[in-house]
């Protein structure tokens, strides 16, 4: 019960884990204030607390497709939001410190939503699995301990994550940044694909490979890519197609808000902009 | 009852393109707000029951080639989450309620599932012929 409940918690917590040590990074180049992290955290718990007790009238909305319908609302809106912060952080040259406030609450409200969106996902399922175990005498340690283990797991790579990016040169922060980020939104959008396949609001057509005999997802390094690029051994078209147009998209943006930035320079209207040494090229 | 078996026969085929290859998944998928609406009607429903974090049947054997309804009681007082790796499919199923998940078109195989909450016990598997 012990290593079950490890396992389980550190895979619902190791997603979210990586995108805020991503958001965090990019937090501590802008220097902006860590607020967004307490909200997005606590909102988050609170909401997934409200659809925990509520699930099982959750999942009969819909004809029984609630919970997936839901699942994949709050997943494309994670990438949406993911898109938005990207042609945000791209538009911005050189990128303001916190000196610029406007600038600097509109970042922290994106991640208050991505991280609060992304612990309402996770948050649910383990309050329900952790609710199960509430009045079971002869688990409810070993899960309880087990869990706190998982999580610890979860949010030591999380901060991992945030060092490493830190600790890369300069030049590679950004690309980095983006390439997660990027990596993140395409996984969402083929996670709400899987969500809407599951209750047949898209077709289920048969998997475009099977590389499950090389890298099953329920090994350790199966999950930490499902987590961090969206591993997936038998993916479908549609899975596919999302994760392109994810990928695509936060790339688009980026390319976006950085042609808009120049033009903005040749225009002379970024005059008022504050340069940082720190910060992102 | 241990065993549900559907014969082939008497169910509608549901998936008008019997695809193994990318372009057409790609094709189908492209359609399948068409087809989709129109399929439903026709496919089959199985039910599972989760009891003291078993599965009843914990075999199923289901035709090839077909999309299933699989109709899941939980009726446990605590949650359980219907997972299976091959499937690709993973459900919260909240104590003493009810869940829907579809599965298929299957190719013929042995697709092993289980409930993530209690995996010691709650084993299952959809075997396609």
């Amino acid at each position: 019960m012990l290593l079950n409940s490890v396992i389980l918690i550190l895979q619902e917590t190791l997603e979210a884990a990586l995108l805020i040590g991503v958001l965090l990074a990019i937090s501590a180049h802008l220097h902006s204030s860590l607020r967004w992290l307490w909200y997005g955290l606590s909102l988050g718990a609170i909401i997934a607390f409200f659809c925990a007790i509520n699930m099982s009238t959750l999942s009969a909305w819909f004809d029984y497709a609630g919970q997936e319908v839901l699942n994949a609302i709050m997943q494309s809106m994670i990438c949406v939001f993911i898109i938005v912060l990207v042609w945000l952080i791209s538009s911005v040259r050189p990128l303001p410190t916190a000196a610029s406030h406007a600038y600097g609450n509109r970042f922290a409200q994106l991640c208050c939503l991505i991280i609060m969106l992304a612990v309402i996902r996770e948050g649910q399922e383990i309050m329900l699995y952790l609710s199960g175990f509430l009045g079971n005498v002869e688990h409810v340690q070993k899960v309880f301990i087990g869990s706190g283990i998982g999580f610890g797991i979860g949010a030591s790579v999380g901060i991992l994550l945030f060092y490493g990016l830190l600790a890369l040169p300069t030049a590679w922060q950004k690309p980095a940044m983006l390439t997660l980020l990027a990596l993140f939104a395409g996984n969402m959008l083929a996670q709400s694909a899987v969500q809407l396949t599951q209750v047949d609001w898209i077709a289920q057509t048969a998997p475009l490979w099977d590389s499950s005999a090389w890298l099953a997802e329920d090994s350790m390094l199966g999950e930490l890519l499902y987590a961090l690029i969206g591993y997936e051994s038998r993916p479908t078209a549609a899975q596919m197609l999302s994760y392109v147009s994810g990928i695509s998209l936060v790339w688009l943006a980026a390319l976006g808000g950085t042609y808009y930035a120049k033009q903005q320079n040749l225009n002379g209207h970024s005059a008022d902009s504050i340069t940082s040494g720190a910060c992102v090229k | 009852m241990k065993y549900s078996i559907i014969k082939k026969s008497s169910i509608k085929p549901s998936n008008i393109f019997p695809s193994s290859a990318a372009v057409r998944s790609l094709v189908v998928f492209l359609l399948s707000g068409l087809l989709n609406h129109a399929a439903t009607a026709a496919t089959p429903v199985i039910e599972i029951t989760i009891k003291d974090h078993l599965f009843y049947p914990a075999e199923l054997i289901l035709p090839a080639n077909t999309k299933i309804k699989l109709l899941i009681h939980n009726s446990d007082p605590t949650p359980e989450e219907f997972e299976s790796y091959e499937l690709n499919r993973e459900k919260v199923i909240a104590g003493n309620s009810r869940a829907v998940i579809f599965v298929g078109p299957l190719k013929p195989g042995t697709y092993p599932f289980f409930g993530e909450f209690y995996p010691k016990t709650a084993q299952g598997k959809i075997l396609v012929f």
